[in-house]
C-alpha cells in the first residue's frame, strides 16, 4: 500500500515549508535546555547507563531516552507540539485538497492521504525523538530507577509514532471537515489541553486517569511493571490508537463528500476502514477499560486500613483509586498491623523469599495534602531468593549515599555520633499525588529516587539542617553550608538566589541560570528565605560563618540558640 | 475503446449530461461544445473522478463505477485546472505521480518525457515557478506516464501561445494508433488540425458525432460568404440575425460568413468552425 518513494517525496515536500521550523526551533531549544541542565556548561557524557557504584548494566537505562520521548508527549510540551504539528498536517493536506486532479485519477490517488500521515508523523516523531536526546549526553537529567533497557526502545518510538499519528489524523479530519488552517489548529490544541486537564495530574483519581495514566505509561518499564502497569492494557492502547487513526483517516474522507467534486464518491475501501477503525477502537478501549477495572478492589483504602476488609486478591488499586500493591517480580504489600499475609501472597511468595517487617505508624496523605490519616502498617516483601531487592536499587541508594555523605560528614557538628541510614520506600505511586510516608523528616522522601543529583544534594541538605533544631533562615544558611561540602560552586550559586530574593530580583536569578536551577536550590533553602527578612538573615549568618569560621560559628549558635 | 450508454450527470436541479451515447474507438477523438455544455463534466466521469447519476459507462470494458483502478492503470489524464505540489521540482513531481501510478523505475521516462516536452533545464526548478504553458508540458508529461492506453485531455491548449499550441498539436497527431486519445476542448482549431472524429456536446447532448468531414458536409452548400462595406455592417448584421456564424476583416470592409443564402452572396465550402458555429446556433 505504501510506497518509500512517495513518503520520501512528501517528507522533502514537507521539509521544504516553512511550518515546521517552528518545530524545530522548540525541539532545538528542548534539547540544548536539557543539555545544559544542571550546569552553565554542558555536562556531556555519552551514554546512559546510570553511574551506579556498583556493577552496572551498561546500556539498560536507554528507557530513559525512550520515557523522556514519551514525556514530552504528555507533559506541557505536549500542547505546543500538538500546535505545530497540526499546522504541519493541515500544509501538507492543502495541495492534496486544492491539486485533487490528476493525483485521485491514479491507482494509489486513495492512498495520498495516508502517505501524508506517515510522512507528517513520522517527520515530527523524529524531531520529538532529537529534543530527548539530551538524555543521552548530560547525566543530570537522567532520573534513576527507569530500568529499561534497550529492547524497550522500539516500543517507545512505535508507541510515539502511533500517538503523533493519531494528532496528525485528527488535524486531518478537522481540516477536511472544517477547510480552515487556522481552525484546525486553534481545535486540536484545545482538544490537547482538555485531554489534559481532564485526565492529566490536576483532579482526584478516577478510572479516567487510570487510563491516562495507562497512557501515559509513567512507570511502565520500571521494576515493578516492566511493560507497564497492566500489560494487557499497555497492548490494548496501540490498538485502540491505530483505531482512532483508521476512524479519523476514513472521516477526513468522508468530510468531503459535503463539497460538490467529491459528491458521490463511495470508495469501499474507506466504508472498510471506518468499520476496522470502530472495531480496534471499540475491542481496545473496552478491553482497557476491562482490565483496568479487574485490578480495581471493591473496597477503599480507608476500609482496608480500617480493618473492614480483607486483601484477598492482588488488586492494584482501591476502589477509591489509590495504589496497592504491583505483583511483579519484586513485590512490596503494605498490610495494617496484625492484618494476617493474605493468601494470595503466600501462593506468589512460594519458591521465593517473604519477609515482613513491623513499620509502625505511618502517614496516609490524601490528594493536596487533605484527609491525612495516621495508620499502623507493616511491609511484606516478597522477592527471588538470590536478590532481596532489585540490583538497581541498591544501585540508587548507594548512588545517593555517596552523593550525600560529604553533607552528612559537615552535619555531625549537630549530629554527633547519631546513626544515619537511608529509608527507601517503595513501591510507590510517582503519579497519584498521595503520599504514604513516615513521621518526621527523612534524608529521602517519596520522590527523592525520581530527582536529578543535584536536587537530590540539597534535598538532602535541607533534612539534614533541619535535625539542627535552629530557627528558619539559620537551617537555610546551614543547608548552604552542608552543599559548600560537597560542591563550593553549587553552594555559591544558593548563595547567590540567596542575594537576588533580598533584593527582589529572583526572576533576574531564573533569566540568569534557569527555572531549574532556582527549584533546586530552593528546596535546600526552603520557603524560610521568602520569610519576611529571612534572605537578609541567611546572608547575614553566612558573612558571619566567612568571618569568623563556620565550625565555630555554626557551634555558637548551636550553643546559644539563633 | 469508451462506450458511454444514457449516461447522465445532475448537480442538483442543473442536467450536465443528458443521455448521452457515445462510443470511442483507438484513435485521437475530439469532443467539442462551448463552456458549460458538459466536456468537463463527460471526462472525469471517464477518469473516475465523478460517478454518473445514471447511465452506464465503460473504459476498455471497466466500468466507471465498480472497477475504478483497473481504470486507473491504464489512465493518463490532464485535468483542465493543472496544478502541481508547489513545493516540488518538476522532476520530483513526476516521480511523485510515478510512484502514484505505480511505475516501478521511472527514472529513464521520465528523462525521456522531461525531453520530449523541453523540460529537461527547468526541471530543477518548484513548479510555483512555472509559467503556464510550462506547467501544461508538465501536465501532459505526467499523464503520458506509464504510456496509459487511454489519454484524456481537458482544455490542453489553454493558456498556450501559438507557438506551444501547435508543438502540441503535433505531438498528439504523433501519438501511435494503438492509444485512445480524448481531447476536449472549445478551440475548434485543436479539432480541426488532430481529429478525424468527433463529438459535439450541446447543453448536456450529444449534438453531433461522426467523421470531422461529415460535420462539414452536413453544411455543405449551405454557407455563403459576403463582404459589406464597412459603413452598412451593423444594419446588414442585425439583419442577418442568427445566421451570421462569423466575420473578418477584409479591405475597406468586413466579410460575413453566414447559413442560408444572401442577395449578392457566394457560396462557399464550410470550414469545420462554420460546421460547430452553425450546429450550436442551430
Amino acid at each position: 500500500m505504501f510506497n518509500s518513494r512517495l513518503i520520501y517525496l512528501e517528507v522533502k515536500a514537507l521539509l521544504r515549508r516553512p511550518v515546521w521550523v517552528p518545530l524545530a526551533a522548540y525541539v532545538a531549544w528542548l534539547f540544548f535546555t536539557n543539555l545544559f541542565e544542571g550546569g552553565a556548561t554542558p555536562v556531556v557524557s555519552l551514554g546512559l547507563e546510570l553511574p551506579f557504584l556498583g556493577p552496572s548494566r551498561g546500556l539498560f537505562s536507554m528507557g530513559e531516552w525512550g520515557r523522556s520521548i514519551l514525556l514530552m508527549m504528555e507533559l506541557i510540551n505536549s500542547v505546543l507540539f500538538s500546535l505545530f504539528i497540526a499546522l504541519i498536517a493541515v500544509r501538507a493536506c492543502v495541495p492534496e485538497l486544492v491539486h485533487r486532479e490528476p493525483l485521485w485519477a491514479t491507482p494509489r490517488g486513495g492512498t495520498i492521504i495516508a502517505v501524508k500521515l506517515v510522512a507528517v508523523s513520522l517527520t515530527s516523531t523524529a524531531l520529538i525523538v532529537f529534543s530527548a536526546g539530551a538524555a543521552f549526553l548530560n547525566p543530570a537529567i537522567r532520573e534513576t530507577l527507569v530500568m529499561a533497557g534497550w529492547m524497550y526502545i522500539p516500543l517507545y518510538l512505535a508507541l510515539s509514532w502511533v500517538r503523533i499519528a493519531v494528532w496528525v489524523a485528527l488535524c486531518m479530519a478537522l481540516f477536511s471537515l472544517t477547510r480552515s488552517q487556522w481552525i484546525t489548529a486553534i481545535l486540536v490544541l484545545v482538544l490537547q489541553i482538555a485531554w489534559l486537564g481532564a485526565a492529566g495530574i490536576w483532579g482526584e483519581p478516577s478510572l479516567l486517569r487510570l487510563l491516562h495514566r495507562n497512557f501515559f505509561a509513567w512507570n511502565f518499564v520500571d521494576i515493578f511493571a516492566p511493560l507497564g502497569v497492566i500489560p494487557t492494557a499497555f497492548l490494548l492502547q496501540g490498538i485502540l490508537m491505530v483505531g482512532l487513526v483508521l476512524i479519523l483517516l476514513a472521516v477526513a474522507f468522508l468530510a468531503r463528500k459535503r463539497f460538490p467534486e467529491w459528491k458521490g464518491i463511495k470508495p469501499r475501501a474507506n466504508t472498510v476502514v471506518l468499520v476496522l477503525g470502530v472495531l480496534l477502537v471499540v475491542g481496545g478501549g473496552g478491553g482497557i477499560i476491562h482490565a483496568i477495572q479487574q485490578q480495581v478492589a471493591p473496597f477503599t483504602s480507608s476500609d482496608l486500613w480500617e480493618g473492614r476488609v480483607e486483601f484477598d486478591q492482588p488488586y492494584i488499586w482501591s476502589a477509591d483509586f489509590r495504589f496497592l500493591a504491583y505483583p511483579g517480580e519484586y513485590m512490596a504489600v503494605r498490610l495494617p498491623t496484625g492484618t494476617p499475609i493474605p493468601p494470595w501472597v503466600q501462593e506468589l511468595a512460594q519458591g521465593r523469599e517473604l519477609r515482613r517487617y513491623e513499620v509502625g505508624t505511618i502517614i496516609l496523605q490524601g490528594h493536596l495534602g487533605e484527609e491525612e490519616k495516621e495508620a499502623a502498617a507493616s511491609l511484606v516483601l516478597v522477592s527471588p531468593i538470590a536478590a532481596r531487592q532489585p540490583a538497581e536499587l541498591t544501585g540508587v541508594v548507594q548512588q545517593f549515599w555517596h552523593e550525600v555523605q560529604p553533607l552528612v560528614e559537615r552535619a555531625r557538628l549537630w549530629l554527633g555520633e547519631k546513626e544515619i541510614g537511608v529509608a527507601v520506600s517503595w513501591p510507590d505511586d510517582a503519579f497519584f499525588p498521595y503520599e504514604v510516608r513516615l513521621p518526621g523528616e527523612f534524608l529521602l522522601h517519596r520522590a527523592v529516587f525520581a530527582l536529578p543529583p543535584r536536587a537530590r544534594q540539597w534535598s538532602a541538605s535541607a533534612a539534614l539542617a533541619e535535625a539542627a533544631g535552629l530557627a528558619g533562615p539559620v537551617k537555610a544558611y546551614l543547608s548552604i553550608y552542608l552543599m559548600a561540602g560537597a560542591d563550593r560552586e553549587e553552594a555559591e550559586l544558593g548563595l547567590k538566589l540567596v542575594r537576588y530574593i533580598a533584593a527582589d530580583k529572583w526572576r533576574e536569578f531564573v533569566d540568569l541560570h534557569g527555572f531549574n536551577v532556582m527549584r533546586n536550590v530552593m528546596r535546600g533553602v526552603r520557603i524560610y528565605v521568602r520569610e519576611p527578612g529571612g534572605a537578609e538573615l541567611v546572608l547575614h549568618h553566612w558573612h558571619q560563618g566567612e568571618a569568623l569560621g563556620h565550625e565555630n560559628y555554626i557551634r555558637s549558635l548551636l550553643e546559644g540558640g539563633n | 475503446m469508451i462506450n458511454a450508454e444514457q449516461l447522465s450527470k445532475n448537480y442538483g436541479q442543473v442536467q450536465a449530461l443528458r443521455e448521452v451515447d457515445l462510443t470511442i474507438e483507438n484513435e485521437v477523438f475530439g469532443l467539442l461544445g462551448p463552456n458549460g455544455a458538459g466536456k468537463t463534466t463527460f471526462i472525469r466521469i471517464l477518469a473516475t473522478l465523478l460517478p454518473p447519476s445514471s447511465g452506464k459507462a465503460t473504459v476498455f470494458g471497466h466500468d466507471v463505477l465498480h472497477d475504478r483502478i483497473a481504470i486507473r492503470k491504464i489512465l493518463g489524464y490532464l485535468p483542465q485546472e493543472f496544478g502541481a505540489y508547489p513545493k516540488f521540482t518538476g522532476r520530483e513531481y513526476l516521480q511523485y505521480i510515478a510512484a502514484l501510478k505505480g511505475i516501478r523505475r521511472p527514472k529513464a521516462e521520465i528523462e525521456r518525457l522531461l525531453t520530449q516536452f523541453n523540460l529537461t533545464d527547468i526541471a530543477r526548478r518548484r513548479t510555483k515557478a512555472f509559467s503556464g504553458g510550462i506547467l501544461r508540458r508538465l501536465g501532459i508529461a505526467q499523464a503520458l506516464l506509464g504510456n496509459p492506453k487511454v489519454l484524456l485531455v481537458d482544455e490542453p491548449t489553454g493558456g498556450l501561445d501559438p507557438e506551444e499550441r501547435a508543438r502540441f498539436r503535433d505531438f498528439l497527431m504523433d501519438l501511435t494508433d494503438d492509444r485512445l486519445v480524448l481531447l476536449s476542448t472549445h478551440l475548434v482549431e485543436d479539432i480541426a488540425m488532430t481529429c478525424r472524429r468527433l463529438a459535439v456536446l450541446k447543453q448536456g447532448r450529444i449534438a453531433y458525432q461522426g467523421p470531422v468531414s461529415g460535420l462539414i458536409a452536413r453544411y455543405s452548400g449551405k454557407v455563403y460568404a459576403v463582404v459589406v462595406a464597412e459603413g452598412e455592417v451593423q444594419q446588414r448584421l442585425a439583419e442577418w440575425k442568427g445566421r451570421v456564424l462569423t466575420t473578418q476583416q477584409q479591405g475597406g470592409g468586413r466579410m460575413v460568413r453566414l447559413l442560408g443564402e444572401v442577395d449578392g452572396g457566394q457560396a462557399v465550402t464550410p470550414s469545420l468552425e462554420d460546421a460547430y458555429l452553425a450546429l450550436i446556433r442551430s
